[in-house]
């Protein structure tokens, strides 16, 4: 796969700006009961919004392999910043930590189902986002060519 | 740069996915917000000042007070789920009856007790020993302790008081039996004893 340097800023973009969502999704999973918004947990609600937040890199992205190698990143960066989150009032506070067996739950029970929910549905939300860009450039051509032609 | 042509070109989704991504950075920092709050309460709400007293008052009953602060400097209303306080006397001479209690309390959660947030609480409990068989009790564990070389009278036996409390922090969800770990990361409990001070 080759990428271009265009490319390369284009997939730190879309993990940067992508990431914040997975890492709601991942804080929030593991403390529904303090979040706000709250999902209670659902799954349903974490693949849809995974669907959602990767139309944009789709949209934006006509290669489909860097589409899809930017869902990789940016549901690690949101996972790695879900942890961040997690660690604030401990590390920079100084204060004590509260329930010590997250770290274990959230990068080795709880999250593996999350993290393909993630990616599974970031594939499809790329998917979609293609096939969104297709029929608005398809569209947009068959317009400019009944323009011409009334023109 | 080709990239910020693109941009150009599709401001209007470039717009709504910086949009959602502000949303929910917003929503991670406030949950983040929430959760260092709920640390800081975890560590700075305590049991302070605690006081325990032993009278002998009119017809020669004993009284047995006590008195401690529940201090809460969290943003938080703490609910009490229960608290409760005993107070007894261990008597060591004895082979079967070795406890004699003394008096107790007990608040549960249809009291709906509450600390209202930066607040600090007194709770001051207390009980008045009139009956005859106790205070017999009380003053041949003296008179034993005494005898073994010990100064007490019934105003200074070392009288183990005990107060319990458990409760919750705000009106966050508590009563997930599914993931029990979410009730730990909102409920405090408390204690305090005469013998081992507050924990």
């Amino acid at each position: 796969m080759k990428l271009s340097r265009d490319d390369m800023i284009k997939l730190a973009l879309t993990s940067f700006i992508s990431a914040p969502p997975i890492a709601f999704m991942s804080f929030e999973f593991m403390f529904p009961t303090i979040s706000t918004p709250s999902f209670g947990k659902s799954l349903l609600a974490v693949f849809l919004l995974s669907i959602l937040t990767g139309i944009p890199s789709g949209y934006l992205t006509r290669r489909t392999d860097l589409a899809m190698t930017s869902v990789f990143l940016y549901t690690a960066a949101g996972y790695l910043l879900a942890v961040v989150f997690y660690s604030v009032p401990y590390t920079i506070y100084d204060l004590q930590q509260v329930l010590p067996d997250i770290y274990y739950a959230m990068f080795f029970r709880f999250t593996m189902i999350l993290l393909f929910l993630f990616v599974l549905g970031g594939f499809l939300g790329t998917l979609f986002g293609q096939m969104v860009r297709d029929w608005i450039k398809t569209e947009e051509t068959s317009m400019t060519f009944e323009n011409a032609r009334k023109g | 740069m080709a990239i910020f042509e693109r941009v150009k070109k599709h401001w209007v989704t470039v717009a709504l996915y910086l949009a959602l991504s502000l949303f929910f950075l917003s929503a991670c920092l406030v949950s983040a917000n929430t959760y260092g709050a709920i640390a800081q309460a975890q560590r700075d709400i305590g049991l302070q000042n605690p006081e325990h007293h032993a009278e002998i008052v009119q017809h020669g009953n004993l009284n047995i007070s006590f008195s401690i602060q529940l201090h809460n400097p969290s943003r938080y209303t703490l609910h009490i789920n229960w608290l409760s306080w005993s107070a007894a006397l261990m008597n060591v001479s004895s082979s079967d009856n070795k406890r004699i209690s003394l008096g107790e309390n007990y608040f549960g959660p249809t009291r709906y007790l509450e600390v209202p947030a930066k607040t600090t609480v007194n709770y001051t409990f207390w009980s008045k020993i009139s009956d005859p068989g106790v205070l017999a009790k009380l003053s041949g564990y003296v008179n034993y302790a005494n005898g073994l070389g010990g100064n007490y009278t019934l105003e200074t036996l070392p009288y183990d008081q005990t107060f319990l409390v458990m409760l919750f922090i705000g009106e966050f969800e508590h009563e997930s039996l599914r993931d029990a770990y979410l009730n730990e990361l909102v409920t405090v409990s408390l204690s305090y004893s005469s013998a081992e001070g507050v924990a």
